[in-house]
């Protein structure tokens, strides 16, 4: 079994949120890659940030694991500085690609990132069993990594990013160009790592995956903040959840249907209007269907505009 | 606690690079590396035993066995010789190049027949000489003798010599012919025992390592004017040489190794590890400095040279791991770093043995280490100052190329396709730091300002005066505006910062390489500025003042000039900065231009006008 997370480094009273970005901006030459970005991820929760490409999300994580140093703003995780360097010793980092050190076998480059986090070698061992396991990686010094499945590579990283018992995972695209069945034991492995208290931020272009797991959403495009929080918050503040309104008179904008008329709306308020209407009419409404639309859709609409 | 913890990840980082660069060699390479190492080993105490000889058995030669000239072409390798009745058929054949009997010496008019007449010659005189020198009565023999002494060419007695406004030289008979080997009538039969030190007519130093190539005469041995030659220590170079070769190997693994990682990204994990960049540079760069000092120290149990050969050996290292740890951060491709590896090693090899040809004659070849091994070889006995002198700067500009090189270990620069000029530019601006950091960058350049000046008084003090001391004016100007103008344009570079702020960056930019460049008076203390090129490098910087007995107060009021000048043209190259790239080219040729007239100035007022 996979060792039980622990929150001992961090130094935040709970119900503070874990991960605190305020006004981040990070500009390349005259080039702004994000602007005044502000959110904050609770403990143990599952962070999902995406955007189309060139959006910023890349950089956001990486700052976030302290490579990248903003322009402007301030990112704190745990009370800490992402500058600090303790900070890097609290954290999981995975790379949207994540090239190994390809000759040297899956234990040996374990092994070695261990010793930089300074884990007793025991302790380690012992991780990197547990971690294994859990991502069903059965080559441990068999093979070097340069001659393992693109899968199994993935899984080598992630078994890094746990090396320090981390307690925050910064994974970017953790799935990205991964076989269904390896993405799904990956998510998985993310949710079973939340349930144990640790706090996830991650970047998906698979909305499927990030609406799967993630307990919150930020959407972001060109650098800036486009709408954040849970799946239901994101539909009611962008107006995602659709009514289908049939009346048994033909009201504005109605089209004729089998039941009778209908027009579908966004905001529950016109759903009032089109009572009035028909009313007036001497007619009634005859259903109202609520239906909520899926992230990839909202996403695109933001992305259209 | 927090060291050790350092140490372990460095050892960690050390450990992991050099696991993965013996993976990476397959063990024929190594196999291969290895015979050829062996094989170099033991054939190159016979060569340098024997010395090279490429000239065995040119010539065919037909000798009677009566001819006078018989001894002199059996005595000489460039010959083959067939002792016949007649050699005229011989030579008419075409089995024989020369025909030689009791009266005459013929040939075929063919090229190679002429080569042979004159190889005869030069035979003839060989062997003239070796009787002459085998007679009992050596005053009959050699009835007029001239003592030739190779002596260290003392501070004014430089090349050309034909400027009355030169110092006197130190040895009042250095005088007599400027530019030639000091000489001296004797007199009929004089032993030579009133000969100063360096005497050619004294036995050479124990561990005359060049004496095999008989550029001086041996011992008490007379040598007639034809068969002298100048001063070169080709075998000590050559010995020298065997330190370099194995580092060209090795530089380029550790290049390869620091590029495939950047261009392979492997580099990212450990960047968000909590390991520096300062611990991830010296972990990777460890391996290979270990490797390069044991096989230095190899070479020099190999080749009989002493701790001095070794510490000069270190600066020659460290310059050249730090070139190629730049080379591989500035490299977007491994064509590229090809180009510049191969560039800072012939970079390299020319600062090291340029100067060190002039070894034991003149100053000079002390700016290179390998002069250092020259002597060490040679046995001759060598100043800590000399030491100092020949490693410190070397050493210097290797520890700021680390520096600039890991303010480029980032994710931003590692990872990125950038142009080498902007990730110079980044490299230096990275180590600005608000106002100050102009004082510090200043300073932190003169290691390269003086390297590169010291190159090239080395490539130009054997030039014509004039043209020398010109080109070194022009050329020092361009070095020292070059290194003041890039703070500034690296700051530039970084954000907006109002005019009145980035001139008092360009004037703390003056100040510290003024103040930077006072405290390397090295060229005072080897009396380096005394040659004509040397002097209007270090002279116009009042260094020369000092070693004049010139008062303090006034070396001190003296200063004021050079400090003036170098916040003056600083804030200009400034000023051009701010305003963008191309007032920044404006800019700098003004500075450089106002410098080298500044440099002619002090020149001519400090008495120096006769070397234009």
């Amino acid at each position: 079994m996979m060792a039980r997370a622990t929150t001992s480094h961090a130094q935040t009273t709970p119900g503070d949120p874990f991960v605190v970005v305020e006004g981040l901006g990070k500009r390349y030459g005259a080039n702004w890659a994000m602007k005044e970005l502000t959110f904050d991820v609770r403990p143990g929760e599952i962070f999902g940030i995406i955007g189309p490409n060139g959006a910023g999300k890349s950089t956001t994580i990486k700052i976030l694991a302290g490579l990248i140093a903003p322009t402007t703003g301030t990112v704190t995780v745990g009370g800490l500085q992402v500058e600090d360097p303790v900070h890097k010793m609290r954290i999981g980092y995975l790379p949207e690609e994540s090239p190994l050190y390809e000759d040297m076998t899956p234990l040996s480059y374990l092994r070695f990132f261990a010793e930089l986090y300074e884990v007793p070698r025991d302790v380690a061992d012992r991780r990197i069993d547990d971690s294994l396991a859990a991502l069903k990686l059965d080559v441990r010094d068999e093979k070097k990594i340069g001659d393992l499945s693109k899968g199994m590579r993935r899984k080598v990283a992630i078994a890094r990013s746990l090396i320090n018992d981390p307690d925050l995972l910064i994974y970017d695209e953790p799935a990205s160009g991964l076989d269904p069945v390896a993405s799904a034991y990956i998510l998985d492995l993310v949710q079973e790592l939340s349930r144990r208290g640790k706090t996830v931020v991650f970047s998906a272009h698979n909305l499927y995956h990030v609406e799967r797991i993630c307990d919150r959403v930020l959407i972001v495009r060109q650098g800036s903040v486009i709408a954040q929080g849970t799946m239901a918050e994101i539909r009611a503040s962008t107006r995602s959840t659709r009514y289908t309104v049939t009346t048994d008179v033909p009201f504005m904008g109605a089209e004729e249907t089998a039941r009778g008329f209908a027009m579908t709306v966004t905001d529950f308020a016109e759903v009032h209007g089109i009572e009035e209407q028909v009313k007036d009419k001497g007619g009634r409404i005859i259903d109202v269907r609520e239906e909520e639309v899926s992230l990839e859709e909202i996403f695109l609409r933001h992305a259209a505009n | 606690m927090r060291s050790a913890a350092r140490l372990r990840r460095v050892a960690t980082i050390a450990k992991g690079e050099l696991g993965r660069t013996r993976k990476q060699l397959d063990r024929k390479t190594l196999l291969g590396l290895l015979l050829f190492g062996v094989l170099g080993a033991l054939l190159s105490p016979f060569v340098l035993g024997a010395g090279f000889d490429f000239d065995h058995d040119i010539y065919r030669a037909a000798v009677t066995a009566d001819s006078p000239l018989r001894p002199a072409l059996e005595a000489d390798p460039v010959f083959r010789v067939f002792i016949v009745d007649d050699p005229a058929p011989f030579v008419d054949a075409d089995e024989a190049d020369l025909g030689v009997d009791r009266m005459n010496a013929f040939a075929k008019p063919t090229d190679k027949g002429k080569a042979s007449l004159v190889a005869l010659d030069d035979a003839v005189k060989a062997h003239t000489h070796l009787i002459m020198r085998s007679e009992p009565d050596q005053t009959a023999a050699f009835p007029v003798r001239i003592t030739l002494s190779y002596e260290e060419q003392a501070p004014g007695a430089f090349g050309g010599g034909t400027s009355g406004a030169l110092p006197e030289p130190i040895d009042p008979r250095a005088g007599e012919t400027a530019d030639e080997e000091e000489s001296r009538l004797e007199g009929e039969g004089g032993d030579g025992t009133d000969t100063p030190s360096g005497d050619a007519s004294a036995p050479p130093p124990s561990g005359d390592i060049d004496g095999g190539f008989s550029y001086m005469p041996q011992g008490d041995e007379p040598n007639t004017p034809g068969t002298l030659q100048p001063p070169f220590p080709f075998r000590s170079l050559l010995l020298a040489y065997a330190f370099l070769l194995p580092m060209n190997f090795i530089v380029q693994v550790y290049a390869g190794a620091i590029l495939r990682e950047r261009l392979g990204r492997q580099g990212e994990a450990l960047l968000a590890s909590p390991v520096t960049p300062m611990e991830i540079l010296i972990g990777k760069t460890l391996p290979y400095l270990v490797l390069m000092l044991g096989i230095s120290a190899a070479i020099a149990l190999w080749i009989g040279a002493g701790w001095v050969s070794l510490v000069a050996v270190v600066p020659l290292v460290l310059v050249f791991l730090a070139l190629e740890f730049i080379a591989a951060m500035f490299a977007r491709s491994f064509r590229e770093l090809t180009f510049l590896t191969v560039f800072a090693s012939v970079l390299l090899t020319m600062y090291a043995f340029l100067p060190a040809a002039f070894t034991e004659v003149h100053p000079v070849a002390l700016v290179s280490p390998i002069s250092l091994i020259v002597l060490d070889l040679r046995g001759s006995e060598i100043s800590l100052i000399e030491m100092l002198y020949a490693t410190v700067p070397l050493t210097l500009v290797a520890m700021v190329l680390f520096l600039l090189g890991v303010a480029l270990f980032r994710e931003e620069d590692l990872f990125h396709q950038k142009p080498v000029l902007s990730k110079a530019v980044d490299a230096v601006a990275r180590q600005v730091h608000g106002l100050g950091s102009g004082f510090w960058l200043a300073a932190l350049f003169i290691p390269f300002v003086l390297v590169a000046e010291l190159f090239l008084v080395a490539f130009l003090f054997a030039w014509p005066v004039q043209t020398g001391v010109l080109g070194t004016l022009v050329a020092i100007a361009f070095v020292e505006e070059l290194f003041k103008g890039a703070p500034s344009y690296a700051a530039a570079q970084r954000g907006r910062v109002p005019m009145k702020r980035m001139l008092l960056f360009g004037a703390l930019v003056g100040v510290g390489f003024f103040v930077a460049e006072k405290a390397f008076l090295f060229a005072s203390l080897t009396g380096l500025f005394q040659v004509p090129a040397g002097a209007a490098v270090f002279g116009s910087a009042g260094a020369g003042a000092l070693d004049a007995g010139i008062p303090w107060l006034v070396v001190g009021v003296l200063l004021l000039f050079p400090l003036l000048l170098h916040v003056v043209t600083a804030c200009i190259s400034a000023w051009g900065a701010r305003r963008g790239r191309a007032d920044f080219v404006v800019a700098f040729t003004s500075a450089v231009l106002l410098h080298a007239a500044y440099n002619l100035a002090i020149l001519k007022v400090l008495g120096g006008g006769g070397l234009l």
